[in-house]
């Protein structure tokens, strides 16, 4: 039927019938082909849609008309078959249709018969044709729907937030794995179950009150404390385009990370708090004695209060600049040069600024440089280079009782350039020693308190350290000094590590 | 001991405030004795009877100075002696120590409760207070 022209077979044994047929036909634009007997007609026909009628003799030699028909519409189900034959009865109309014709031409028959019959064949062809279509049409839709469906349920299992789906009448319709995983009771009860059966309230109130909703879009957001995990909560009602409700979606998200994130960084508010707090005490107060006049027969004293507190104000104010240092590390808008130094030369500038601080104290700070010239440039940001040395050596007089040692060597080693800061003053346990690089961490004892620090030194730099790809590391006993070593990576090696 | 000016023990692992509040207690007639952390400061009231404690709160940990305040009360030597707590961390992120009234003071082991940094003229006067107070229970 597709074809502009209707192609049309006769099979007849008589070529006055075969040859009368065509001519017919012809007359009104049908393509028709001829054949003698059933096998003819058989080779004739190669694919369903050659053909879209066949007018098959009853009576032949070598294949009945009865068996020609049957086997051609095995070959094509579209097929609209016509017996022709001059021994009409009622059985052999039945039988023939039973066989799959869908009419019978008696003979004689006038072209105007003929016509007639082939035409209302067509008809009905292109009825079941079109009928065919529609169901092909629909099963693919059918089909489209399951595919849409299992990927849409295939999405939402695949969720790492647990999804919870209840309709208007309180029953859950659907969850899915995460879900399960969030709320274990709900695995077990099976769809639809009724929202009063889930045993954790707090999920069941927060589902109620987008159930309760009025048609305006409303989302409930709430947190839900499960265990040892916490997760957020949004429900909102799903409304019909009408806005008619049809239930409630809950998202369930686990926030437990970022629950302690909050916890970690109010912990470090606070101690950011107490270590700024102490300091502008400590200056207020030498302040109000100053003004009470509490010095003021005594110059010698006054000097001492004002010494103090500006030992204080400096505290904090590097406190400050240290915790800008780490913010920027942290946000990433730490500004890093890298360039090839040479890290002697960082380290005798260290040394130079810290000279006086040790010998104030009647510390010997010692820069112990080898003489070999293996040493290898290391790319580095100078500041932060400094800036860790000077902590290091900074540190190292501060917590020397005086007339102590401080030692500063570079070194050369395999792929590193090492920067090595040894002193013999007061030392960690090992406890302290663990948490030497922790955000202010400070030993506290008879010693430490007397020296002012921020407890963000060390931490600091062991982050500038690990920008360069090194590392730092500390081997101290109480009592018995200790020695720092920062290794930095030499510029052949860091090579590699550039991004 | 009657002749002698009372003695009052500051604890304060804070240098300055150590020597800011001698300076003060010195200058108001009192004779003082310093210890740096708890553990000293438990020594010094078994050994020299102060009259009067002040005492840090945050030394260490986060609430040293009620321990402290607790031990003293609870021990034989320091069941009568009026303890001050001190601190700059009054109410910070997530914590109120400000006591609100004698039921919290009671609470934390304490008589009284000074925030830092403090006027001198108020610490000696809150002293001056305790004192006579404990005289009057003497007295009486």
């Amino acid at each position: 039927m597709s074809t502009a022209t209707t192609s049309i077979l006769v099979v007849d044994d008589e070529l006055g019938m075969r040859e009368g047929c065509r001519k017919v036909l012809a007359a009104e634009d049908y393509e028709v082909t001829t054949a003698p007997d059933g096998p003819a007609a058989l080779q004739l026909f190669q694919k369903p849609g050659d053909f879209a009628v066949a007018l098959v003799d009853l009576r032949m030699p070598r294949m009945g008309g009865l068996e020609v028909i049957e086997r051609l519409r095995a070959l094509d189900e579209d097929l609209v078959l016509f017996v022709m034959t001059a021994y009409a009865t009622i059985d052999t109309a039945v039988e023939a249709t039973k066989r799959g014709a869908y009419g019978y031409i008696p003979k004689p028959f006038t072209p105007d018969e003929l016509l007639l019959a082939v035409r209302n064949g067509l008809e009905r062809r292109a009825l079941w044709v079109e009928t065919e279509q529609l169901r092909q049409d629909q099963e693919r839709r059918l089909l489209e729907v399951a595919i849409e469906r299992s990927k849409c349920n295939t999405i939402i299992n695949c969720m790492t937030d647990g999804v919870v789906v209840a309709n208007r009448d309180r029953q859950i319709v659907l969850r899915n794995a995460a879900a399960a995983r969030i709320l274990p009771e709900c695995s077990n009860l099976p769809l639809p179950c009724p929202l009063a059966d889930m045993r954790c309230a707090g999920f069941r109130a927060i589902v109620e009150e987008a159930l309760s909703a009025s048609s305006t879009p409303l989302i409930v957001s709430k947190e839900l404390a499960l265990g040892e995990s916490t997760y957020m909560v949004n429900a909102s009602p799903v409304l019909e385009p009408g806005g008619e409700m049809l239930g409630a979606v809950a998202l369930l998200r686990d926030i437990t990370p970022l629950k302690r994130l909050e916890v970690a960084k109010s912990t470090f508010v606070s101690m950011v708090a107490h270590e700024v707090k102490s300091p502008i005490a400590a200056v207020e107060g030498y302040l109000n004695m100053l003004l009470d006049g509490a010095a003021s027969e005594d110059p010698g004293a006054a000097r001492r209060m004002i010494e103090r507190a500006l030992v204080r104000a400096r505290t904090l104010r590097s406190l400050v600049s240290e915790l800008l240092s780490l913010t920027a590390i942290e946000t990433g808008n730490f500004t890093f040069r890298r360039s090839p130094l040479d890290l002697r030369e960082v380290v005798a500038r260290a040394v130079e600024s810290c000279s006086e601080k040790a010998t104030a104290k009647r510390i010997s700070l010692v820069l112990r440089q080898d003489n070999q010239d293996c040493h290898e440039p290391v790319l580095a940001d100078e500041a932060s280079l400094l800036s860790v040395v000077g902590n290091l050596i900074d540190n190292a007089v501060k917590y020397t009782p005086e007339g102590g040692h401080v030692d500063v060597a570079v070194e050369h080693n395999g792929m590193y350039e090492k920067v090595i800061v040894r002193d013999d003053g007061i030392g960690m346990t090992v406890e302290e020693a663990g948490c030497a690089f922790d955000e202010f961490f400070r030993a506290k004892n008879a010693y430490t308190t007397q020296v002012p620090g921020t407890g963000l030194g060390l931490s600091l730099a062991r982050r500038l350290v690990e920008m360069h790809h090194g590392k730092i590391t500390v081997e101290t006993a109480p009592g018995r000094g200790s020695t720092f070593t920062v290794s930095i990576p030499g510029a052949a090696a860091a090579g590699g590590h550039q991004p | 001991m009657s002749s002698q000016s009372p003695l009052v023990l500051i604890v304060d692992d804070d240098r300055d405030f150590r020597e800011m509040t001698r300076w003060v207690l010195e200058s108001g007639g009192y004779r003082v004795a310093c210890a740096a952390d708890p553990q000293s400061a438990l020594t010094l009231v078994s050994r020299e009877q102060p009259a009067l404690v002040i005492t840090d709160l945050m030394m260490g940990a986060m609430s040293a100075g009620f321990s402290l305040s607790r031990t003293i009360k609870e021990s034989p030597s320091g069941r009568e002696v009026p303890v001050i707590i001190v601190t700059a961390a009054g109410s910070r992120a997530g914590y109120d120590f400000v006591p609100r009234g004698a039921e919290d003071l009671a609470a934390m082991h304490a008589d009284a409760f000074v925030e830092k940094p403090w006027l001198p003229e108020n610490l000696l006067a809150e002293v001056a207070r305790l004192l006579a107070g404990r005289a009057g229970e003497k007295a009486s």
